[in-house]
């Protein structure tokens, strides 16, 4: 079903739809209005979460925290989500929502805004790094807590019990009478054959034939990969961690492989914050404010060197034509935005 | 402080059903509510006004309402959702939200669309906490029909439901001891609000929502009322049955039906991830209620 849709933007928050994939997404657009920056912000949220403004507000409140400072943000629900058209079966990292990321880019290119920061929560990272990997017109990304594995919505814990337990451990649990019983239980019998088909996959990933790897048997190859494209583009990446949370220690133990490569070539493109507590779904406000703060903390900073990345036109298939662009405030087919020029 | 007063428009149009969905802001005391108005292709038969419930309750039943938004659209009936000042994507001060500053949105919201109805049918539904908005709203706008999905029925059940949560999500998450309700209430009352799961819970809504109780709408004409009761019990819950007695006291036409499914609105399910649409509590309560509602528009419109 291909939806027709019009969306008059104006000065802060407007809501939009707009197509990604065939669907047709929600979103609310905040715009700082006359004199904003040539950077527009996409902030993907975390898998399953109904919600464009995010758990108690937060992606509202980075929003208007960054239109303050002159950046021009969107924030939206996946399809099958919120106010988004649309079914989804299960929201996996393997095979992620990046379309739906890139519509919400494409969305700000039409708005007249050429150069793209991609900020991700969780699921959402991954869904962001993809396209940063990508898209011509994305220039940086931040990545709030990227899960490092790759796993499905509700099923993390039978991939940590794939990837923790050794495989002499698995065969001994698998062999336990509890085992044996539940396997009964369609429930369980699902669960189980999860974690079977995920060990199975890492036996296969760690035999000679598909040679020796150079990182963690658990590491997203397509995160590696993902993150090597991006950076190979020139994107700023900003990595974000909480202190207290299953992902910063796989970030750790991932450096000592190819991950560690990575990011020395990369240099300064690649920065990495480690804040108080668990970042992972914002379960705090106190954690939702620091994580607001930090993201409106790198804008600021990585500012003029987004404007002389995009000066120098040092992103390779990169469609900019500078830091400088004519508002469509100032456009007098913008009628909308006119006004709202007018008032402030 | 909201620099513009808001023509922020957004309108899809179905070219299947001819129907339109809008999302727009309208204007409330200097604040911005989120609206949105699901219109039928053709002339609407009647009309709904959707209430959500806050905080996380307002995030888990989100994707239900707004396809039953949708699937009343396509039977020909106008509905209108939005979000409260000061939650979801209006703007405001959380800190500010009251009942009845929600019972304003709701009132607020459902004026145009009762106008436009011109004495067509006109029913309210409300989830969760937003039972309490609805059956306020019904009683002053002399509504035809009343759904209430899982609703609260006191506001000593909504603060223990929250509680609850809140000692759910920190024993989850393996965090420190849990706090009693007594020490939530002592930091409340210090502090002005708590911390439940990411979303600020203030003293003064607790002040406010506390002695609220669903009153089963004595001021009113007779009207249809359906309460789905949510859970995995196979039968509704003994509030809620009790609930519809006191509707039926009060003159209506009231019933009772169970939605199953095994979940609780503070805590998502662990065992893989199944989408809004397939989950059979969200299938069974969209069943019984368009049912319900088409009776209740084609015996309107027949007497």
């Amino acid at each position: 079903m291909a939806m027709v849709m019009t969306n008059t933007v104006t000065a802060t928050d407007s809501p939009v739809f707009f197509h990604a994939g065939g669907e047709s997404l929600f979103g609310v657009i905040t715009h700082p209005g006359a004199g904003y920056r040539n950077l527009g912000f996409v902030i993907a949220n975390s898998a399953g979460y109904y919600l464009a403004s995010g758990r108690n507000r937060v992606w509202q409140r980075l929003g208007h925290r960054l239109s303050d400072r002159g950046f021009p943000a969107i924030r939206f629900t996946y399809r099958g989500t919120g106010d988004s058209t649309g079914a989804v079966d299960q929201f996996s990292l393997r095979g992620s929502f990046s379309q739906d990321v890139a519509g919400a880019v494409d969305f700000l290119t039409q708005q007249g805004i050429e150069s793209v920061a991609v900020v991700g929560s969780c699921f959402g990272s991954r869904c962001a790094l993809d396209v940063a990997a990508e898209h011509p017109n994305v220039r940086a990304a931040v990545l709030l807590s990227p899960p490092l594995r790759d796993s499905v919505l509700g099923q993390e814990k039978s991939m940590r019990v794939a990837q923790n337990v050794n495989t002499l451990g698995y065969v001994q649990r698998g062999l336990r009478l509890r085992t044996l019983r539940a396997i009964f239980e369609p429930k369980r019998r699902q669960a189980y054959q999860r974690i079977v088909a995920a060990k199975l996959s890492m036996i296969r990933r760690r035999s000679p034939r598909h040679g020796r790897v150079e990182h963690p048997s658990w590491m997203s190859s397509k995160f590696l990969d993902n993150l090597s494209a991006a950076v190979s583009r020139g994107v700023l990446v900003h990595l974000v961690f909480g202190a207290d949370e299953s992902s910063y220690a796989d970030f750790v133990a991932a450096k000592e492989g190819r991950l560690g490569k990575i990011l020395a070539d990369a240099g300064s493109l690649v920065t990495t914050s480690i804040l108080d507590g668990p970042v992972h779904s914002l379960w705090d406000i106190g954690v939702q404010d620091r994580v607001v703060a930090e993201v409106e903390k790198w804008a600021a900073d990585s500012w003029p060197e987004v404007r002389r990345i995009m000066a120098e036109g040092a992103f390779p298939g990169a469609a900019t034509t500078g830091a400088t662009t004519t508002s469509p405030l100032e456009d007098p087919s913008n009628a909308a935005l006119s006004r709202v020029a007018e008032q402030r | 402080m909201n620099m513009f007063a808001g023509t922020a428009q957004a309108v899809q149009f179905n070219p299947d059903t001819g129907g339109t969905e809008t999302a727009e802001y309208i204007d409330k005391n200097g604040e911005r509510i989120l609206v949105y108005s699901h219109m039928p292709g053709g002339e609407p038969s009647g009309g709904a006004l959707i209430c959500g419930s806050f905080g996380l309750a307002f995030s888990q039943n989100y994707r239900r309402e707004v396809l039953l938004a949708r699937s009343l659209a396509d039977r020909g009936i106008a509905v209108r959702r939005f979000h409260y000042r000061g939650l979801g994507e209006s703007s405001g001060d959380s800190n500010e939200t009251s009942f009845e500053s929600m019972l304003e949105d709701a009132l607020c919201v459902a004026g145009p669309l009762v106008a436009e109805l011109k004495g067509r049918p006109f029913a309210i539904m409300g989830t969760n906490w937003g039972a309490q908005i609805a059956s306020a709203a019904a009683e002053q706008l002399s509504a035809d029909a009343l759904a209430l999905w899982d609703p609260v029925v006191s506001g000593r059940d909504l603060f223990r439901q929250i509680f609850r949560a809140r000692w759910a999500g920190q024993f989850s998450r393996g965090g420190s001891t849990p706090t009693t309700s007594a020490e939530l209430l002592e930091a409340m009352q210090a502090n002005g609000s708590v911390d439940i799961l990411g979303y600020p819970l203030s003293h003064r809504f607790y002040e406010d929502a506390l002695p609220r109780q669903i009153d089963g709408c004595p001021e009113t004409r007779s009207m249809s009322v359906l309460i789905v009761s949510m859970g995995a019990r196979g039968r509704p819950s003994k509030a809620h049955v009790a609930l519809r007695d006191l509707f039926a006291d009060k003159g209506h036409d009231a019933d009772v039906v169970c939605a199953a499914g095994d979940e609780t609105w503070w805590v998502s399910t662990s065992d893989g991830f199944v989408p809004e649409e397939r989950r059979p509590l969200t299938a069974s309560s969209l069943e019984a209620t368009l049912s319900w509602m088409e009776q209740v528009f084609d015996g309107s419109q027949e007497g």
